[in-house]
Parts: C-alpha cells; sequence; structure tokens
C-alpha cells in the first residue's frame, strides 16, 4: 500500500493503453493505438513524431478534448490518482484550465477575436480560484509581465489581432499559466512561430516551468526544439509509442531505426552534409487499414529482417535499459557522428570569381508595395506598404540562391514580382536581355515559360478538381503544346521524373500524400523545360523525413537539368544544404549575401549572427547560445520610425548612427555584402564576445 | 502509394455519396424528384383535361364520380359522332338521360299574409304558385344553393294565408325550389369505325340527338358503365383538381427552375468578373449590385408584368433578374478568396489565361455555394410565382391563363366558401407546394451541409 501510494504521489500522469479511434468514410482510423506512459511531478517530457502518427490526439484525449459519435476512447488516463475519463463533467472542469492547462499550435485561432486579451488570460482564474475582478487584474498584468509582454495594463485592454504572431503564443501561455497549473501540455507551441520568436517562446517556457515546478508535455516534429527543453523523450509511430528514454540517451543512442532516421533527416546549420541527404523513403502508415501483424515500421526500415513481417514488436527495455519496440538490439548511434566540420577558411577565399557563369537573372532596385485599402466612392486611400525595398540580386546558370528571411521579411514577394504574379513599382527584372517589368503581357507570358514556381503548400497549390496528368500538363496545354493524348503521355513522362507512379495519373490531388503533392508541383513546373526554377518555401510544410526527399529530389533535377534554383526558406538548416550562395533579407531589404559556407561560419550582419544562434539543434551536448533580439513588438513605435536601419530596434549593438542613416550593401572586395556600418567591428573586435554575453544561456 | 487502393474518385462523387448519406438531403433530393416526375409525366399522368369545363358538375369533393362525356355529346347517324374517345371505342352504348329542369320561387309573407311572390331569375312577379303543377317535387333553397326542407305540394296564393308547412315559425321569406320531373329516356347508340350506325330512343330509331353532359345519367356498354372519377375532387367550374394541380405544377417548376438558371448565369458571370478583377472593378460593380438591391423588386416585376403583359418570358426575366444578386454576392465572396490560393497563382505562372483561370480553376472550386444557393433559390422563385399569382398576376402564354400552384390555392382561398367546406380546393394544391418547397429547401440544406467543409462532421 505504501509503496503504491509512494508511487502515485511521484508520478503526475499515468496512461494505460490509451487507443482512440476515429470513424472516417473510409473506415476505422486507429490514431492511438495502445500508449502508455507516465510524467512525473516536475518532470518535462516530449512526444515527438510525424504528422499523423496520434501525438495530438494524445493531449487532446488527455485535456477531455475529444469527444463526438465518430471518435472512439479507450483507457486509462490517471492524473493525481483520479481517472479522468470516468470522472463526472465538473470535475473533469475543475481540472481542466486549472491542474492541467494547454497551449495550442496557433496562437491565432485559439483565442477568441472578440474578447479582450485582459478578459481571457483572467477568466481561468475567476472560474477556477474565484478570483474577484480586481485580484484577477493584478495577477492577470502580473501575469503578462512575466511572459515578457511590455506595459502589460495597458495590454489587457487590447484584442487578440492587435497582437504579433509571438505576443498572442506568450498570451496564450499566460493564460494557460493563470492557475498554477501541475501539468502544462504544449502541442506544436512553436512550429507556426519564426525561428527567433521560437527561441524566446522556448525560453520562457523553460524559464516558467522550473520556477514553477511544473510538468511539461511538449508535443513536437522537431527534435532541435526538444533538445534543450525535456527530460525525456517519447517518439511515437503509427499511433503507438517505438522509443521512450532520457533525452540525452536519445539523442547519444537512439535506437529505434526510426527515431534514428529521424535524427540523421535532420538538416543541421551547423554542418553541410555531402551527397544527397538521408531520407527515409515510403511513408507513414496508413492507420486505417488493419494493422496486420509485424512492425509498423518495417516497410521504411532499412534494418528489416523476415522476422519483422510476421511478429509484432513490444515495448520492452533491452539489456541495456532502453525502452523501444524493436525486434532487435540494434546499436546505430545517432547517425550523427559527423562532428562540426571546420571548413578551412582558405576554401571560401579559395573560390575564383572568374570562373563563375554569368548571370541567368538579374534584379536590380526592385520594388514592390501593397497599396492600402480604400479608395473608389469615400474614404481615403491608406499608405502603401514596401513589402520588397531597393533589393538586387543575380542568380547565376546552375546555381542555388538561398534566400532566407523571417516571415513577413517579403522573400515571398519577391519570388512573386520576379515570376509576374504581383506588379513591381520600380527597378528591373533581367532575364537574358529582357527587362521583365516593361515586357507586354503577352511577351511576358512566353518568357515566363522559362521560370517557373514551386509552392510553399503542396496542396494549395494544386486545384482539388483537376487529376494529377490535367495538372502536371496544364502548363503544356495553356502554351498549346500537347493535348488530350500527347498531353496524358507528357504528364507520365514528368510523373516518372520526379518519382511519382503512373497509377496516380488519374488520381486527384487529395488522394496524394503531402510529399507527393510537392512532386506533383515539380512535375508541373518542369513541363516547360525552365531555366529557372524558384521554389517558395517548398518543403516548409513536410515533415523532416519527407522533406529530405523533397531536397533531394530538387538537387537531382538540378543536376539533370542544369536549373538555377532560388531556394526560398525561413529555414537556415534546409538553405544551407542546397544552396551555393545566401542571401538574407529583413524588412524587404537584403541584409546579407555571401557564399553559403561563409554566411554560415562567419556570419557578419548581427541579423544572420542571431538567426543562426536561433535554430535549434537537435542535440543537446551543443552548447546552445541564444541570441536574444528584441522581437518586434516590444519595440516601440517610435523607434522603427525614421530613416535609420530596419534592425536597429532589435539590434543589441545598435549605435546612433544606426538610427539616423540606412546602411547599403557594402562590398568587403569578395562575393559577400552587407548592410551594416559596424559589422567588422562586431566579427573581428577580439574583445568583443561573440554574442552578447547577458543574453546567453545554458 | 500511401492511399488505400481502389477507384479513384472526385471531389465530385465524394460529394454524391456524403448527400445520399445525409438524411435530411436525401429525403429532399426524394420528394422533389418524385413532385418532379409527377409534374413532368402529367400529360400521361393525368386523367383529365385541366381546362376541360363541366359546369353543371360545380365543386365536388374528392373521390366525386359521373358518366364520363363531354359537355355535348352529338350523335347524327351516318356522320362522325362528336364524343370522347372512350365512347366512341365502345361500339354499342345506352345513355340514360333524365331532362329534368328547376324553377326558383321567392315568396315573401307580410303580416300574416303572402305579400310577393317571384321567380328568381328574371324576377317575374306572380299571383299564384301551385307548387303540384309539374308533379315535381319542391325543396327550400338555402344559402349557397344548398337544398333544405322538403316542401309539401300546395298552392300559394298572393294576399292569401301560406298554407301549413312553408314557412317555419316567424320566418318571412322563402326560396323555393321547384323541381320539374320529366321521364327519363334511353339512347342505345352503335358506333363503328367512329361513325354512328344507329340512335335508337326508348327503342324507336331517330336520325340524331344532341345530349347535354348534366342530363346524362349514367352511360354503360355491355355491363360496363363508363365513369369518371375525381380523385381530388373538381373545383366550381367542374374541373378536375388532380389534373389541375398537376399541370399547374409544370408552370411553378417551370418558373421556379427557369429563372433560377436565368439568375445563375447572370450571377455568376457577374459576379466572377466582379471577384477575379478585383480592386476598382469590383468596387464598382458590386456598388451596382447595391443599388439594384435597394430597389424594391417586386414592385418592379408587377409593372413590369402590366406593362409588358403576363408573358411568360417576361415572369422568368424579371424573376431571374431578381435573384442573380445575391448569387453574384456569394460567387464573388468566393472568388475573391479562391484567388488568393495558391493554385490560381501556380495557373497563372503555367500560362492560364484569364478565360482559363475563371472557368477552369475558379468556378468548379465554388460550385458548391453556387449549387446549394441555385437548390435553395428554386423554392424562393416558386413562392414569389404564387405571390404575383395570388394578387392576381396570373402568367399567360399566347393569351391563355397558366394557372400555377400560386393561382389555383388563390381560386381555391375564392371559392373555400364560408364555412370552409370547399377545402379540397385550397387544401390539396397548398400541399402540393408545400411539399415541394419543403423538398427543395431540405434538399438545399442538406446540400450545404455536405458540401460545406466547414460543417462537415469528424471523419
Amino acid at each position: 500500500m505504501d509503496s503504491l501510494s509512494s508511487m502515485k504521489d511521484k508520478s503526475l500522469l499515468r496512461v494505460r493503453g490509451l487507443h482512440v479511434n476515429y470513424r472516417t468514410e473510409a473506415g476505422l482510423l486507429r490514431a492511438v493505438n495502445g500508449v502508455s506512459f507516465d510524467i512525473e511531478r516536475g518532470e518535462s517530457v516530449a512526444i515527438v513524431g510525424e504528422s499523423g502518427c496520434g501525438k495530438s490526439s494524445v493531449a487532446l484525449s488527455l485535456l477531455g478534448l475529444l469527444s463526438g459519435r465518430n471518435i472512439a476512447i479507450d483507457g486509462r488516463i490517471e492524473f493525481s490518482g483520479m481517472d479522468l475519463r470516468t470522472l463526472p463533467r465538473h470535475r473533469l472542469q475543475s481540472i481542466r484550465g486549472h491542474k492541467i492547462a494547454m497551449v495550442f499550435q496557433d496562437p491565432l485561432t485559439s483565442l477568441n477575436p472578440y474578447l479582450r486579451v485582459g478578459t481571457q488570460i483572467s477568466e481561468p482564474m475567476r472560474y477556477h480560484l474565484g478570483f474577484s475582478k480586481a485580484e484577477a487584474r493584478a495577477h492577470t498584468i502580473d501575469l503578462l509581465h512575466a511572459v515578457g509582454i511590455n506595459d502589460p495594463a495597458a495590454s489587457l485592454k487590447r484584442f487578440p489581432h492587435e497582437f504579433s504572431g509571438g505576443m498572442r503564443q506568450r498570451t496564450m501561455i499566460a493564460a494557460a499559466l493563470s492557475c498554477s497549473p501541475d501539468l502544462l501540455v504544449a502541442d506544436e507551441p512553436t512550429t507556426a512561430l519564426d525561428v527567433t520568436v521560437q527561441a524566446q517562446i522556448l525560453d520562457l517556457i523553460r524559464r516558467e516551468r522550473e520556477r514553477r515546478e511544473m510538468s511539461l508535455i511538449l508535443i513536437t516534429h522537431d527534435l532541435g526544439v526538444v533538445a534543450g527543453l525535456c527530460d525525456r523523450v517519447i517518439v511515437m509511430y503509427g499511433g503507438q509509442v517505438v522509443e521512450e528514454s532520457s533525452a540525452e540517451q536519445l539523442y547519444a543512442e537512439a535506437c529505434h531505426p526510426y527515431t534514428q532516421s529521424l535524427l540523421r533527416a535532420i538538416p543541421r546549420y551547423d554542418f553541410k552534409h555531402s551527397g544527397p541527404l538521408f531520407s527515409l523513403d515510403g511513408q507513414p502508415p496508413d492507420l486505417i487499414e488493419n494493422l496486420d501483424g509485424g512492425c509498423a515500421f518495417e516497410p521504411r526500415c532499412e534494418f528489416r529482417k523476415d522476422k519483422c513481417v510476421s511478429e509484432v514488436p513490444v515495448l520492452r527495455l533491452d539489456s541495456r535499459g532502453r525502452k523501444h519496440r524493436c525486434l532487435f538490439e540494434l546499436d546505430l548511434g545517432t547517425g550523427l557522428n559527423v562532428t562540426k566540420c571546420h571548413v578551412d577558411e582558405s576554401s571560401i577565399l579559395k573560390a575564383d570569381l572568374t570562373d563563375r557563369p554569368d548571370a541567368i537573372l538579374t534584379v536590380e532596385g526592385l520594388e514592390v508595395s501593397y497599396d492600402g485599402s480604400g479608395g473608389l466612392w469615400f474614404g481615403r486611400r491608406e499608405p502603401a506598404v514596401k513589402a520588397v525595398n531597393c533589393v538586387s540580386l543575380s542568380l547565376r546558370k546552375g546555381e542555388t540562391l538561398g534566400l532566407v528571411g523571417e516571415s513577413g521579411c517579403g522573400k515571398s514577394t519577391l519570388a512573386r514580382a520576379v515570376v509576374g504574379l504581383v506588379g513591381a513599382q520600380a527597378g528591373k527584372v533581367s532575364f537574358e536581355g529582357n527587362d521583365l517589368l516593361t515586357l507586354s503581357t503577352a511577351a511576358l507570358r512566353v518568357v515566363r515559360r522559362e521560370i517557373q514556381l514551386i509552392f510553399q503548400d503542396p496542396r494549395s497549390s494544386l486545384n482539388p478538381r483537376l487529376k494529377a496528368w490535367e495538372l502536371v500538363s496544364e502548363p503544356l496545354v495553356n502554351f498549346g503544346l500537347a493535348k488530350g493524348a500527347a498531353a496524358l503521355r507528357e504528364a507520365e513522362r514528368l510523373m516518372e521524373l520526379v518519382g511519382l507512379d503512373r497509377s496516380g495519373l488519374k488520381r486527384y490531388p487529395h488522394e496524394f500524400s503531402g510529399g507527393q503533392c510537392q512532386r506533383l508541383g515539380i512535375a508541373r513546373a518542369l513541363a516547360l523545360n525552365p531555366k529557372v526554377l524558384i521554389c517558395d518555401e517548398p518543403v516548409s510544410s513536410l515533415d523532416v523525413s519527407i522533406q529530405a526527399q523533397i531536397l533531394n529530389l530538387l538537387m537531382e533535377l538540378q543536376a539533370s537539368f542544369e536549373l538555377s534554383l532560388i531556394f526560398i526558406s525561413h529555414d537556415l538548416s534546409v538553405v544551407r544544404q542546397i544552396s551555393d550562395r545566401v542571401a538574407v533579407m529583413y524588412q524587404g531589404r537584403i541584409v546579407e549575401s555571401a557564399d553559403a559556407e561563409e554566411i554560415y561560419q562567419k556570419p557578419k550582419h548581427p541579423y544572420t549572427r542571431a538567426l543562426l544562434s536561433a535554430i535549434p539543434i537537435p542535440d543537446p551536448t551543443v552548447p546552445g547560445i541564444r541570441c536574444q533580439l528584441h522581437s518586434p513588438e516590444e519595440t516601440a513605435v517610435s523607434d522603427r520610425s525614421g530613416d535609420g536601419c530596419d534592425f536597429s530596434p532589435r539590434c543589441p549593438w545598435t549605435r546612433d548612427r544606426c538610427r539616423n542613416e540606412i546602411p547599403i550593401l557594402d562590398h568587403d572586395g569578395s562575393e559577400s555584402q552587407v548592410a551594416c556600418f559596424f559589422w567588422k567591428q562586431h566579427t573581428e573586435d577580439p574583445t568583443r564576445p561573440k554574442y552578447p554575453e547577458s543574453i546567453a544561456h545554458r | 502509394m500511401g492511399h488505400a487502393p481502389g477507384k479513384s474518385r472526385s471531389p465530385f462523387a465524394r460529394s454524391i455519396t456524403a448527400l445520399l448519406r445525409n438524411r435530411l438531403a436525401a429525403a429532399g433530393l426524394f420528394l422533389v424528384v418524385i413532385m418532379s416526375f409527377f409534374v413532368t409525366v402529367a400529360p400521361w399522368l393525368s386523367p383529365d383535361d385541366p381546362t376541360e369545363i363541366r359546369p353543371w358538375l360545380g365543386a365536388r369533393p374528392p373521390g366525386f364520380q359521373h358518366p364520363d362525356c363531354k359537355s355535348e355529346n352529338t350523335f347524327s347517324v351516318g356522320a362522325q359522332a362528336d364524343t370522347t374517345q372512350q365512347i366512341l371505342e365502345a361500339g354499342e352504348i345506352r345513355f340514360a338521360v333524365e331532362e329534368g329542369d328547376s324553377v326558383t320561387y321567392r315568396v315573401v309573407v307580410r303580416r300574416g299574409i303572402i305579400h310577393r311572390i317571384m321567380v328568381v331569375e328574371g324576377a317575374v312577379p306572380m299571383d299564384t304558385l301551385d307548387l303540384s303543377q309539374f308533379s315535381g317535387e319542391s325543396y327550400e333553397l338555402l344559402e349557397e344553393d344548398r337544398i333544405g326542407r322538403k316542401l309539401p305540394l300546395v298552392a300559394l296564393n298572393r294576399g292569401e294565408a301560406p298554407p301549413q308547412g312553408i314557412f317555419a315559425d316567424g320566418q318571412r321569406v322563402i326560396f323555393i325550389r321547384l323541381t320539374q320531373v320529366s321521364v327519363p329516356s334511353v339512347y342505345d347508340i352503335r358506333i363503328e369505325k367512329n361513325l354512328v350506325y344507329s340512335i335508337d330512343q326508348d327503342g324507336e330509331s331517330i336520325d340524331g340527338i344532341v345530349l347535354r353532359g348534366d342530363t346524362i345519367k349514367s352511360i354503360t356498354t355491355g355491363d360496363r358503365e363508363l365513369v369518371r372519377f375525381h380523385w381530388l375532387g373538381t373545383d366550381e367550374l367542374g374541373r378536375d383538381v388532380l389534373s389541375r394541380i398537376l399541370y399547374g405544377g409544370r408552370i411553378s417548376m417551370l418558373v421556379g427552375i427557369t429563372a433560377t438558371l436565368v439568375s445563375l448565369v447572370i450571377g455568376v458571370c457577374y459576379g466572377a468578373a466582379a471577384g477575379y478583377f478585383g480592386g476598382r472593378t469590383d468596387r464598382f460593380m458590386m456598388s451596382i449590385v447595391d443599388i439594384l438591391y435597394a430597389i424594391p423588386f417586386m414592385f418592379l416585376v408587377i409593372i413590369l408584368l402590366v406593362l409588358f403583359g403576363r408573358n411568360i418570358i417576361i415572369l422568368f426575366v424579371a424573376l431571374g433578374a431578381v435573384q442573380w444578386l445575391t448569387m453574384a454576392r456569394i460567387v464573388r465572396g468566393q472568388i475573391l478568396t479562391l484567388k488568393e490560393m495558391e493554385f490560381i497563382d501556380a495557373a497563372r505562372v503555367c500560362g492560364a489565361q484569364p478565360i482559363t483561370l475563371i472557368f477552369r480553376h475558379l468556378i468548379p472550386n465554388c460550385i458548391g455555394p453556387i449549387v446549394i444557393y441555385a437548390t435553395l433559390t428554386v423554392p424562393v422563385v416558386i413562392l414569389e410565382e404564387s405571390f404575383l399569382a395570388f394578387i392576381g398576376l396570373t402568367v399567360q402564354y399566347q393569351g391563355e391563363n397558366l394557372d400555377s400552384w400560386g393561382a389555383l390555392i388563390q381560386q381555391g382561398m375564392q371559392a373555400l366558401g364560408a364555412g370552409g367546406e370547399r377545402h379540397w380546393l385550397l387544401v390539396w394544391p397548398a400541399l402540393a407546394m408545400a411539399t415541394t418547397l419543403f423538398g427543395f429547401n431540405c434538399f438545399g440544406d442538406g446540400l450545404r451541409d455536405c458540401l460545406d467543409p466547414k460543417t462537415r462532421r469528424v471523419g
């Protein structure tokens, strides 16, 4: 009895044999298939897996948020000794938001747009703790202060839409923390955020967790996020736990082949892979089909043996104290035994400027602004917003130019302006001697055949009412190059090129997985044999394992068709793997551009350095250095208006000159350019710490 | 491939499956299909010509039957007979005819003596009324031509006290119907190949006869009696109510569907153009819609119908012209959101021209809301047309009234009677219309549920 009660004291949450089934049109979808785990008081655990592995279903069922006649839940969920599944509704409600709190992925949709921020944060306190209005208000101000929102008292009165994404997520966290919960469930809390903001939010969660001695369940697909935050990691695959171990052990010696593949598939910004990226082939299992005997991961596993097909592995402790669901005791290491490679600087400088091929596409002084609303009948037009501000770029034949920046920095607008989807106000886009901006619509249409665009969201970029072959051959039909049976043949050839089976020709986009949809998009872009391919965040909505497949495909195609690529991404690690040169954009301007190796080894602009330092590294042994920027919303508006450097309000090294003068891209003699007055001081002054000391962590 | 094997299903096919699974929508669809089927096959299904008038019948309740003949059946030996097809084909046929007549008198007493006697038709005053004169029967006639007490066959003289049994206590005025009974006669007629071969009146051969429908008591051929059965009764002109409902439904449905198609074409093109071009064009085009919305359109339709005649084509255009406004708004809103989607940009990069964009990429993707709204427009138009018919603006085609359900309901209302005794004239057309409207509305709502992903249930 004693042992039992002490066990109960120790573990805050016990989940036993959790099953979640969804009844769908196609059949029973077994989203969660017998998951069991414990969370101890004060422990922080990550649940990791690709999309569709059931991790969100686990989180939602913990809070009793899954209900409805199409959902069947089975199993025990014990929280502080109470079975949450059999608890009456009112008691469950008194636990929800009070003892267990949740932070959702999308801070925009999880806040009620019609309620003031203050009301939403204080609501759980008034409901659960019985606070008076004044008490709740005082407490809310404290909370907002704790999560790092400037001027909390004024923020109470504001509405969610007045906040940026990062501030909204802070607000959500404040609301979740309001009743000092014992357990915080964070479902992909930073996935929708920029990398610099992500670093801040993770830091906030870590700090608050330690301060309140709260347990944390972090649900994420990003093993990088986990590394610095969690004690223990649960890896899920196909609705089952496939591996469970401490964070250090997992990163050091992952034993399930799936975990190991996940770790290997993550591109790392701190070294460049030689050759194609490791990619996990195949697709996650379709949970609608009955899982007939054998290991769920068997079809994708590179170590599979005959036994894997027939025997179902169970979660077990192996002889070395690792808990995993594999029939074998594989000793795989992490696959990350590539140590941080030190490119010798001479190789960078050696790059000969003369043997570089000519530029195929050049952009000079491009300006794109969006009109404000209003006009025609009444009201004034609001001032235009400059999305792209005096940008110059050149893309050489056969090279890949990476374009990096946070959301809203204008990188997508730049891509759209180059292909003529949005009009430019000033500047020049030259392609093979033609200025695209001055061409007539008809002439532009012909030139456009040479420049194709690949879109971010593979699903929404495919018309859902057209079949695959119609989609892929559409450019040919539009230009009158093929029709009917010829178009079908052409589509077959293109689909083969991007590694899609011809059986998919007559299928609709919704019948393809995300990665396959992106392959369709690439096939369509290749239909006209373009010379330039602009990829606008082509992998950012894909799972890590699929991401590597697509990147490899792009690199292969580039080599075989001598394509010139502009690769746009917010993910510096991905850009590093594919790019020859990299340009960093900030608020519509390019702040730094250089050879890829150089930019990752020797970043010059403070913004670039901040971006690099904010990337979570999937390795707890790498000391994380967090360069904390002021996030844009925290800077007073007055700081930003004016003629100075756009980055000055967030820059840790801002000086007077930065506030009064706009820096221009400065050639330092080589190919690299940087728009900062003081970069030399920052990088070369040995007395200065590499990053401001005050904000370095861990 | 990661998906389950099997036949590839288009978004359209998936919607149909979802629709049939939605009980409400399936029920609505069933009703709509049934009603449409009935009104479509009306000419084959309907037992009667809805315009055939039999004034002698008057309004009769459902289930009424009478000898099946025309209002005048002409037979003359050696010539073609003018009668119903059924009689022509019968060969040998026997008509039982009773030619009777009836006269209505008005008798007034004042201070205990008969003050005035008068034939109601023509207001002819008389001094003496002998009720036994025709060896017929006499009845008191009540309001609305109902037959009351049977009266004794006595004589009434002006200036004398009325005989016993005529006036009730305190009654001052009485209407008396005196029926004149004639001897029934039987006509045996032989018809061969549409030509009359012989006519026998009570066994005597005659050359020709005109038999009035109101005098024929029965028609028999062999041992079979020829009767016309009225499932839903007849109206005050003796027209078959069921036939009128079926034919009226054709008009209502035709108006509903055609006006919806008119609004669909105008609304979709206008809305798609406004949404696609956007900006200034959009604001201008939608301002026009707003202005048109401000016009009380029912009045406009009424004025149009009055000015240009109640032609059915005008009605289609007029009703369609009212409905397209909402359709234009819906389509424009959809196009505005769709236009921002990446696949439109993707198509543009692939060199798609505006026409391709609109008709291949944009409109097919807002087909859901369009279909839903169109389905919900049909009942609205049917209702509006009924309203017009109800206020007397019945549609006409080539000068002939086309009685839609609205018109039937209006006529039913007027013929209903103070106590609602001729209820079938109102109830059945109203029920037919209500069923159809209910069907369309259910179908539309069900469609919305299964085509609109936002309201779709999990799974």
